[in-house]
């Protein structure tokens, strides 16, 4: 037979076989259980990114903001959603001018020009066009440009968003333009988020953290910006008052007052405002490769150190067996996290110290495994027809490991995803990939253990996929080992 | 081999093992370049770093001008006599800290108690389960059993304090004991104070023992099975003895050697989980000073709780040879 022809029919013998075993899988109804829950995972760790409308950790709403399903129950009366105030912040066409209302009193309107400027934006900020105001004449003269809503929820939202973008031409020290950004409820109160004179021309302006303006530091009562100004369902008014001293012009761009609500999709939100549902989804993919690659390489060892232990015999078996039950003795996680913290916590490493700690068994299970075949007769029938290690290694030794392999592989991963999660919920977890420990451990830093929401999908997801696992390696371990069927 | 020659070497073992676990700390910390205490100390305090005369105090006190021969003698010392220098988070002795708070104390406490409850449960439920193979309770046991192995223990403590601590209140949902029984004439009553600490000990227990006694399940029916397939419970069945007889002092006598082995090696890995449950309950314990040592690098405490933690295992490892050795009678004849 030619080399390619070999080549091929082994390779359609080796697909044989796989299919062979994934039948013989699906016949049984533990390991079917455990091969669909794990299809089902390994499609959503590739396809999370078309399965949720939002990128991992983007900020959503407000932050911890609980599901939006709690609102219809009693306990949820008091929930804000997301609520945005311009509908058109960027200004992409003159209707975003229009559907702003112009005040101020008869006398400074009659000399102040409002426009559409499509070309002239704040290029930082995603803008489209702007709204001009211009004033030609001399002296003081006054404007508002607002946009009045109802904010219809109870309860205040968690924090705001207000933006805007001012570019004054014409403005000097001695002639400022003077803005200022406010919130105004009806019946008199008035909120100024930004009051401040613009003294130099042709720079954009953009005031910074304007919903914490009322000088509360955020988290440091419960009485914060939001929860003071949004304190009733009531009319409100958003908007940004230009005074002109002396032939300026102001464009206004990027106005924007977004409330991030405190109730938010299906499972809330994180810490920093971002959906837990698409960070569960994320933490699919990483959460599972870093369990498997970490069980392969461990697996890899200890077929390694098993066979040499085996095969070899003699001192090697011995210092190889000692040096196994060394590795079984020494306490691996308080090792583990030792390890991360003096090493760096990166994937690769912590992928490398789980499969470091995770072969021993294995390579005991292999190395009794290789003595006891190497007695057989059909090795002894090999070597008589003069086959070499390798051979003997590659034909007949391994062929007969395989089931041990697929066996212990399944039956390690669990330990592996267990392990990282573990590490990644106590705050060892590469901080650049996103897991379901990590889910996990911002929970246990913020809330403690308050919110089942966030707690449970991502453990719960943890151990459905390990059981996947189990499932599978336990039902190989019954079609392999024929000591554990039943006597009949 | 007598029993005397089977204890002197696993006495030998045993000094071997300890002395492997303090060099593999020291390699650890100390060994890599750049990562001595001192140097990991001021790397992560820049502003003590500027200051001359505190980086010369820290040196004087850390050894470091030393060679590296003195530093490891001087080390090992300090670790045979269980002085742990002190913490680099509020320059407290660790030594101290260890005794003041009680940590070995409590992190055996929770240990043990689950360790015996999760024999206990598994030793039973396994005989059950091999009693009647196959049965409707043999494969709801396995499941369970097996399930266990797919639980994060992290997670099954957040759960156990989300239904028990915060919905039904039943327990406190953390801590070792309440504040008041430091103060000076708060503390109530002994009657009172010992079942206040169950209450404590009941969350952190139930969860370690939820993580362990799966195995224990699995093992021994396993042992059972092949226990039941031997000739003499045929005999025995023979003679008329009853089932219970059978399962009790013929079958398990002889399969509770591996699960008195197996409990011992086990160890280590339910050590692993009581880490993680004491950080998950603010359980006040090595594990959780260790979790406490990691989040601000404090390297001399965590360089100290591997060590104790290690000792712990080889210490309970010892005591299951030793026990191993006494129960098994083919150990004296081998």
């Amino acid at each position: 037979m030619s080399d390619q022809a070999y080549l091929k029919s082994y390779w359609r013998f080796q697909l044989h076989r796989i299919t062979g075993l994934l039948r013989a899988l699906m016949k049984n109804r533990m390991s079917a259980i455990g091969l669909i829950i794990l299809i089902l995972s390994g499609v959503v760790a590739v396809a999370a990114p078309l399965l949720t409308p939002y990128k991992d950790l983007q900020q959503v709403s407000g932050p911890s903001a609980q599901p939006d399903w709690v609102t219809s129950f009693p306990d949820g009366y008091y929930l804000s959603k997301n609520f945005v105030v311009v509908k058109d912040s960027s200004f992409s066409s003159p209707g975003a001018v229009q559907a702003l209302v112009l005040t101020g009193s008869q006398l400074d309107l009659s000399s102040v020009a409002v426009s559409y400027d499509a070309g002239r934006t704040d290029t930082s900020t995603h803008g489209i066009g702007s709204l001009q105001l211009s004033h030609p004449t001399q002296g003081i003269a006054t404007a508002v440009v607002n946009q009045s809503f109802l904010y219809p929820y109870r309860g205040p939202p968690a924090s705001f968003l207000a933006t805007a973008s001012i570019l004054a031409m014409g403005a000097s020290t001695d002639h400022p333009v003077h803005v200022r950004i406010f919130i105004y409820q009806r019946g008199g109160l008035d909120f100024p988020l930004f009051d401040e004179n613009i003294t130099q021309s042709g720079n954009w302006t953009r005031p910074a953290n304007l919903d914490s303006i009322l000088g509360l530091p955020r988290g440091a009562t419960s009485l914060t910006s939001p929860t003071i100004i949004f304190s009733a369902v009531q009319q409100y008014t958003y908007g940004i008052e230009i005074r002109f001293d002396g032939p300026q012009r102001v464009d206004i761009t990027n106005l924007q007052l977004t409330l991030l609500g405190t109730s938010w999709g299906l499972l809330g939100t994180d810490a920093a405002g971002s959906d837990l549902l698409t960070r569960d989804l994320y933490g699919t993919g990483p959460s599972m490769l870093v369990g498997l690659t970490a069980a392969l390489l461990g697996i890899g060892v200890g077929l390694i150190i098993g066979l040499l232990a085996g095969l070899l015999g003699g001192l090697v078996d011995q210092v190889l067996m000692r040096i196994t039950d060394l590795f079984l003795t020494i306490p691996f996680l308080p090792l583990a996290i030792i390890l991360v913290v003096v090493l760096t916590a990166s994937a690769l490493v912590i992928i490398a110290i789980i499969a470091f700690f995770s072969w021993m068994g294995f390579a005991r299970v292999i190395r009794s495994q290789v003595l006891t075949l190497r007695e057989r007769p059909f090795i002894e029938a090999a070597r008589a027809a003069g086959a070499g290690n390798g051979r003997i290694l590659s034909r007949h030794l391994f062929p007969n490991l395989i089931g041990l392999t697929y066996v212990n592989l399944a039956l390690s991963v669990p330990g592996a995803i267990l392990t990282y999660a573990a590490l990644a919920f106590l705050g060892l977890g590469d901080p650049t990939v996103e897991s379901w420990g990590r889910i996990l451990n911002d929970n246990f830093i913020v809330t403690g253990t308050a919110d089942w929401w966030w707690v449970i999908p991502p453990g719960f997801a943890i151990a459905i996929v390990s059981l996947s696992f189990v499932l599978i390696g336990y039902s190989l371990d019954e079609m392999f080992n024929p000591k554990l069927r039943r006597r009949q | 081999m007598t029993l005397r020659s089977f204890l002197l070497r696993r006495i030998l073992y045993t000094v071997l093992l300890i002395f492997l676990v303090i060099i593999v700390n020291w390699l650890i910390f100390e060994g890599i370049p750049g990562q001595s205490g001192a140097a990991a100390f001021l790397t992560n305090n820049p502003r003590i770093a500027q200051n001359k005369q505190a980086v010369a105090n820290l040196c004087a006190l850390w050894k470091c001008n030393q060679s590296r021969t003195d530093q490891f003698l001087s080390y090992l010392h300090n670790m045979l006599t269980f002085q742990f220098g002190v913490s680099f988070q509020n320059g407290q002795s660790i030594s101290t800290n260890i005794i003041q708070q009680q940590r070995l104390t409590n992190t055996l406490l929770l240990l043990g108690s689950s360790t015996i409850i999760a024999i206990i449960i598994g030793v039973v439920l396994g005989i059950i389960a091999s009693a009647r193979r196959d049965s409707l309770v043999d494969k709801a046991t396995v499941s369970a059993s097996l399930s266990t192995f797919a639980l994060p223990t992290f997670w099954i403590g957040e759960v156990l304090i989300l239904v028990l601590a915060i919905g039904l209140q039943w327990f406190p949902s953390g801590g070792t004991v309440p504040v008041t029984f430091s103060i000076p004439g708060q503390a109530p009553p002994l009657l009172n104070q010992i079942i206040i600490r169950i209450q404590y000990l009941f969350l952190p227990a139930l969860t370690l023992t939820l993580f362990t006694y799966g195995g224990f399940v699995l093992l021994t029916r396993a042992t059972m099975l092949e226990a039941l397939n031997e000739d003499y419970i045929v005999t025995a069945k023979a003679k008329g003895l009853s089932r219970r007889t059978i399962l009790f002092h013929h079958a398990f006598k002889n399969a509770s050697l591996p699960v008195v082995t197996s409990s011992a090696l086990a160890f280590g890995g339910i050590l692993a989980g009581a880490i993680i449950t004491e950080t998950v309950f603010a359980w006040n314990g090595l594990g959780f000073y260790l979790f406490q040592a990691v989040q601000v690098k404090d390297f001399p405490v965590m360089q100290a709780m591997f060590y104790l933690i290690s000792l712990t295992v080889i210490a309970a490892n010892f005591i299951a040879d030793v026990l191993y050795g006494i129960i098994d009678p083919r150990i004296r004849y081998e």
